[in-house]
């Protein structure tokens, strides 16, 4: 399952999206980097929790980010709003299991651009991007 | 619980590996117990519920099955850590998802890892259902602890 928000993207993207990978699941960190097949996406880094995903967005300047809600120092949601202060262009795919419509409409809210719902495949996975990126 | 909301973890359950890795996994009838003993995997990932609700889901394996789904997902890094990590993230996408029938203050907790079948021990005070999970041949147990506030 996916929701997509066409708010605050960008028009002019770069060819190639530099993507950063945020969850404290070292599993789905790397099901996320081994199943992205997209051909404009290269992943430049990954993070285990919102502080290092603020720090590694500052450092790497990724264009595209996943982003997992329920995280340990700080959440996805904040860490969203936080990293839109960094960079207000990028492009924010939440990856979580609590797919519900409440959810779905916070995080649409604190500016991520889609949603994908656990559990997922590579298949969703890359509709979801590709999505994200139209 | 009633039937109602135990099937919310069966069918959590069922889905998890369907969407994953595109095979089914038989999930048995719940049944009540008294402790962990019985149905207890060498790894186990436990996911506290509170809210209206309070309680732990538990998501519990052995090694064999974990090294499989890991292939599966083409996991190649088989360390305790990482079965760890997958049964957490499997306890946590059945908790997460059940939000859709319990509602938006079914608040989940990031996942409690337990290693060790003696490690772990279940609530007392609180009724805990299992629910056999058989995924090629390999058995696993989601375990549901919950409680009404209301």
């Amino acid at each position: 399952m996916s929701f997509f928000s066409r708010e605050g993207k960008t028009t002019a993207a770069p060819k190639v999206y530099r993507m950063l990978i945020v969850d404290d699941s070292n599993i789905i960190r790397g099901r996320i980097e081994r199943g992205q097949h997209h051909a404009q996406i290269e992943v430049v880094g990954a993070a285990a929790n919102g502080v290092q995903a603020l720090a590694m967005a500052r450092d790497l300047k990724p264009d595209v980010v996943t982003m997992d809600i329920t995280m340990p120092e700080m959440d996805g949601i904040e860490c969203v709003k936080q990293i839109l202060k960094i960079n207000p262009n990028l492009l924010i795919l939440v990856v979580s299991a609590m797919n519900d419509q409440s959810m779905v409409l916070q995080a649409l809210h604190a500016g991520a651009h889609g949603f994908l719902g656990k559990p997922f495949n590579d298949a969703s996975l890359n509709r979801a991007l590709s999505e994200l990126l139209k | 619980m009633d039937a109602g909301q135990i099937k919310v973890f069966l069918d959590g359950a069922t889905r998890y590996f369907v969407e994953t890795v595109g095979s089914k996994a038989e999930v048995g009838s719940p049944y009540l117990i008294d402790d962990a003993r019985s149905v207890a995997g060498e790894f186990t990932g436990a996911i506290g519920i509170s809210g209206r609700h309070r309680g732990t889901v538990y998501f519990t394996a052995d090694r064999a099955l974990l090294m499989l789904l890991m292939k599966e997902v083409g996991e190649q890094n088989m360390t305790r850590e990482n079965m760890l990590d997958l049964v957490g993230d499997v306890a946590n996408t059945i908790s997460g998802n059940a939000r859709n029938h319990f509602g938006n203050d079914f608040m989940i907790s990031v996942p409690t890892l337990i290693y060790g079948q003696d490690a772990l021990h279940l609530p007392k005070g609180i009724k805990s259902y299992a629910l056999p999970v058989v995924w090629k041949g390999y058995r696993a147990s989601v375990i549901v602890v919950i409680e009404n506030l209301d």
